[in-house]
């Protein structure tokens, strides 16, 4: 049943004939002379050995002393069961730190800290030869250690898989922990420490080189499961969210929802939840300014990242719209109606279109049409992009793009358009309503310079203005040319990749700020001694700009919740960033060191305008460099398990509680050295 | 160094004006005996029986109503101080040394009574008295003193109070002061001695001295115990909890001798030999003078 790694140092147990022999020729007795016997003899006289026990005490002590020998040599030779000897093990230990392993169990402690203490005991009771690899499984397959016999290395990897937010990857972390036991199938085996809250289990458990033990019980929890935000298609500063509240428990259970923007509270939803029930609201609200968004359970259960959603409200800035027109009072009504218009009216018509907004012209139009988005109504002169002809024969709507953005909710069937003229465009054009002759009547147009809207239509001959459709139309043409920024930010969940739009505007504004400082002295001194590694990539960035069918490559810093950041670098707009790890906004920022920069130049008045305006941007969350997000995944909020699990007791049998049998043996002998120094060097026993 | 070097006398001396200074006499001399005679301090009247001084007979109480009171006065006398020295060898052990100690106490004692024109005795014993100093008076006997507590050595072979103090009450020739200075290891009990002497009239005052080592000893292990006084042995092995149980038995030990003591208003005094010998004269006046 035993075998002995090192039987040489049985030799070792010849130390107890010197014990019997020191016993044999004990010690005689000191004489101590003292002035008077009258308290010793009280003492000893009152009290006689009584128990036959106490004959025997110092052959205890013997055999006490002989004990602990003995165990030490027990130790030294090192004892193995013979399964331990035979074999060899490779273990690949999957650590689920997945977003349910963060539940606080019955203790206090976290799943995951239960987990990390069975793994630890295990890799303390690696064998010689034996070898053991650490892979997570939270959010991503991570493999932390390789395969190894050294504990200590193990142990600290345990101790350094860090918790996560997102949901448990198991099949991608087997099929790595498979790919590292593929080479010897054979006494490999995959042990996997989870709480069950798992996708497949039935289908993992399948798999016989895997070995599934349970940390935790069952608990209940609410969690929030679905979470999105969007901006209203009705309303141009109203939002809509979407929550789905879960139960998980095994007993109805009451909440609150609470709503917040920007640490305002916006809304509270009491909810009653049968036990399994999940519950789905739509909410409605407005706000033009946007904001960070939360939604909030009022739940003390096991799991508290489920209890909290966060999402990005985008902003609506105001677009500014300049109006040139003679009077028309229907137009300069509907204009003003919305909400998100700065209206300015004139009867001059400007070169172009106001920054980053609209030039509505109503019927004289220059020659020269402005450059920018513009919207033409009952243009009565020939410009550069089209020629004003006759007037329609038949201006009836005939046709109407039903599938338009510019021409939704909108019915105009059968409608006149009086006064409406032939146009004939010299550029492509787009008609999204056509007379009876295929005329266009209201076209939209693409053009470098900014789109165009054209609406051939005599407002004070027809009653367009009075019907519903007009102020519906015209509020499709604002939105069209304000696009669609700003109409959601979709929440990532935890686990998976966020694809990010990069706002190349704001971006290239950044590095143009940041290049047009003179470089730094540490700059200066690198390239002095050629140790500058970015030389080269901006020499070919700069040969990539001049060459605009490549897209331009650019560094980004992510930063995490937490406060982690990280560098990548994108080839165009779309950053693909992840997986996602943790819950919260994350916010992504050019990897320009724009402090530095400021901080050189900030007395130069060239650019003290530059520097103010940067000065506003740093340290501050632009939610247009953001985005949010949640776990709201049912699997790891639901904290039960799928299946049966082996309990992780029995994985410290196994391992022998984490330790050797040597240990244990060494252990008991210290304890009867303690014990025998106790009893007799310390003279208990008298 | 000598037993009574010239700094001990120095303070022998600075006990002596202190004795006189602050407690007037209240420790030992100068007291007033119980004795009604013929001193100069009124004490009481008694009835006029025929064969009384006349000149005793209180005039004024006679004019006044016609009674015939005479007149008591309390007579002052002389002070006997005993000084019962136990020089068994139990006694001589310790650091500082026991015997030495006890000695010096008995030095200081005998040189305030000296000092005070009392009377000064001092009996050396063990199982019985060994050496006596008979009766002496005057500051002049200092020296004699010192020299007869010097040449003291220990002896005997066991402690017995009880005879010392018979042999004590059948010399002496007046009742008086009894200083017992002794650790009171004593096999057949200290009370038998004290009670003869406090049935003769004679007012006891206890000192009781031990060492440190005797109230908490250090000793554990198998060790064999070797009886100074007696020669007699035993083996024993001492452990800790033996070491509490002794420590118990000298407290209730120490506090039998206190409650005795206060059991028939006696003096009572205990000490440790770490303690200076002049401390525990200034304590014994300290108590004698909240007493009297």
């Amino acid at each position: 049943m035993f075998e002995f790694a090192s039987p040489m140092l049985a030799w070792w147990a010849a130390l107890v004939v010197p014990i019997i022999l020191i016993y044999i020729i004990k010690v005689r007795l000191r004489r101590q002379p003292v002035s008077t016997l009258l308290f010793w003899n009280q003492l000893f006289d009152e009290k006689k050995p009584r128990a036959w026990w106490q004959q025997l005490r110092h052959w205890l002590s013997l055999l006490l002393q002989l004990a602990f020998v003995l165990l030490l040599v027990g130790a030294l030779v090192d004892p193995l069961w013979s399964w331990q000897k035979n074999s060899q093990r490779r273990i690949v230990l999957l650590l689920d730190n997945s977003a349910s392993m963060k539940a606080t169990d019955a203790g206090g402690q976290t799943r995951l800290h239960l987990a990390k203490e069975v793994a630890k005991g295990l890799a303390r009771s690696l064998r010689p030869g034996d070898e053991m690899s650490l892979v997570s499984t939270g959010g991503q397959s991570v493999v932390h250690v390789g395969l190894t016999n050294h504990a200590r290395l193990l142990i600290d990897g345990i101790a350094d898989c860090p918790a996560t937010d997102a949901p448990s990857a198991l099949l991608e972390a087997i099929a790595t922990a498979e790919r590292l036991l593929k080479d010897r199938v054979e006494k490999s085996e995959i042990i996997l420490l989870t709480d069950g809250c798992i996708e497949d289990f039935e289908r993992i458990r399948s798999n016989p080189l895997i070995k599934i033990y349970g940390i935790g019980k069952a608990l209940e929890n609410i969690a929030i499961t679905r979470y999105q935000v969007r901006r209203s298609v009705m309303d141009s500063i109203g939002y809509q969210v979407l929550v789905e509240v879960t139960n998980n428990g095994l007993d109805e259970a009451k909440t609150k929802l609470e709503i917040s923007l920007e640490e305002r509270l916006v809304d509270v939803v009491p909810m009653s939840l049968k036990a399994g029930e999940s519950q789905t609201r739509i909410l409605d609200h407005t706000s033009a300014t946007g904001g960070r968004l939360v939604a909030k359970i009022d739940s003390n259960d096991a799991l508290s990242t489920d209890d909290y959603a966060v999402s990005i409200l985008p902003q609506r800035a105001p677009l500014p719209v300049t109006l040139v027109s003679k009077g028309s009072l229907f137009l300069k009504s509907v204009l003003e109606s919305m909400p998100l218009v700065a209206l300015t009216i004139t009867d001059q018509a400007p070169e172009s279109a106001p920054k980053g907004g609209l030039l509505v012209l109503d019927r004289e139009i220059p020659s020269s049409l402005p450059r920018g988005r513009v919207l033409v109504l009952d243009p009565q002169n020939s410009t550069d992009y089209w020629t004003v002809g006759e007037n329609l024969e038949q201006p009836l709507v005939a046709r109407v793009e039903k599938d338009s953005p510019l021409t939704q909710h909108i019915r105009l069937d059968n409608v006149l358009f009086p006064g409406a003229k032939q146009l004939t465009f010299s550029k492509p054009i787009e008609a999204l309503i056509r007379d009876p002759f295929d005329s266009p009547m209201l076209a939209k147009m693409k053009r470098t310079g900014g789109d165009v809207w054209i609406l051939t239509c005599s407002l004070e001959q027809s009653d367009l203005p009075l019907r519903i459709a007009f102020p519906v139309l015209i509020k499709n043409a604002v939105e069209w040319f304000q696009g669609n920024e700003g109409q959601l930010r979709p929440v990532v969940p935890t686990g998976s990749l966020a694809s990010f739009l990069i706002p190349t505007e704001e971006l290239d504004s950044f590095s143009t700020f940041a290049t047009s400082f003179p470089p730094t002295q540490t700059e200066v001194d690198e390239k002095k001694v050629g140790l500058n590694s970015n030389d080269d990539a901006k020499e070919s960035a700069e040969a990539v700009e001049s060459d605009s069918t490549v897209p331009q490559r650019r560094d980004l810093r992510v930063n995490s919740p937490s406060g982690r950041n990280s560098a990548i670098s994108v080839q165009g707009d779309l950053a693909m960033i992840g997986p996602i790890l943790e819950c919260g906004i994350w916010t992504v920022a050019p990897d320009i060191d724009i402090k530095s920069k400021r901080a050189e130049t900030a007395d130069s008045t060239s650019k003290k305008e530059d520097v103010t305006r940067v000065d506003a941007q740093i340290g501050k969350v632009d939610y247009r460099w953001a985005f949010a997000s949640n776990l709201t995944n049912h699997s790891e909020s639901d904290l039960k398990p799928r299946g049966e699990l082996l309990p992780a007791d029995s994985l410290s049998v196994v391992s022998l509680g984490g330790r050797a049998i040597w240990f244990y043996l060494s252990l008991i002998g210290l304890w009867l050295l303690v014990i025998e120094w106790w009893l007799y060097q310390r003279r208990v026993v008298g | 160094m000598s037993l009574f070097d010239s700094e001990f006398l120095k303070k022998l001396e600075y006990l002596s004006l202190v004795s006189r200074r602050v407690f007037r006499g209240r420790l030992l001399a100068q007291r007033r005996t119980k004795q009604l005679g013929g001193g100069i301090e009124f004490a009481d009247h008694r009835e006029y029986t025929p064969g009384d001084d006349l000149r005793y007979l209180d005039w004024n109480v006679y004019a006044r109503y016609g009674d015939l009171l005479l007149k008591r006065f309390q007579e002052e006398e002389d002070l006997h101080v005993y000084l019962l020295l136990d020089i068994s060898r139990s006694m001589d052990s310790g650091s500082p040394n026991k015997f030495d100690y006890a000695r010096r106490i008995a030095a200081a004692l005998a040189y305030i009574a000296l000092a005070d024109l009392d009377r000064v005795c001092i009996m050396a014993y063990a199982d019985r008295p060994l050496e006596v100093l008979p009766l002496t008076r005057g500051k002049d006997r200092v020296l004699s003193i010192l020299n007869f507590l010097e040449n003291l050595k220990p002896a005997g072979t066991a402690t017995d109070l009880a005879t010392v103090s018979k042999s004590l009450v059948n010399r002496a020739q007046r009742t008086g002061l009894v200083v017992i200075i002794s650790d009171l290891y004593d096999q057949q009990g200290f009370r038998g001695g004290v009670d003869i002497l406090r049935h003769r009239r004679f007012e006891p005052h206890v000192i009781q001295i031990h060492t440190l080592e005797e109230a908490n000893p250090s000793l554990l292990g198998d060790v064999e115990l070797d009886e100074m006084e007696t020669g007699q042995r035993r083996k024993i092995t001492v452990t800790e909890r033996k070491i509490k149980q002794y420590r118990q038995l000298f407290v209730e030990f120490l506090s039998s001798i206190e409650t005795y003591c206060k059991t028939y208003s006696l003096s009572c005094t205990r000490s440790t030999t770490d303690l200076p010998f002049d401390e525990l004269i200034m304590r014994m006046m300290r108590a004698s003078g909240i007493q009297s």
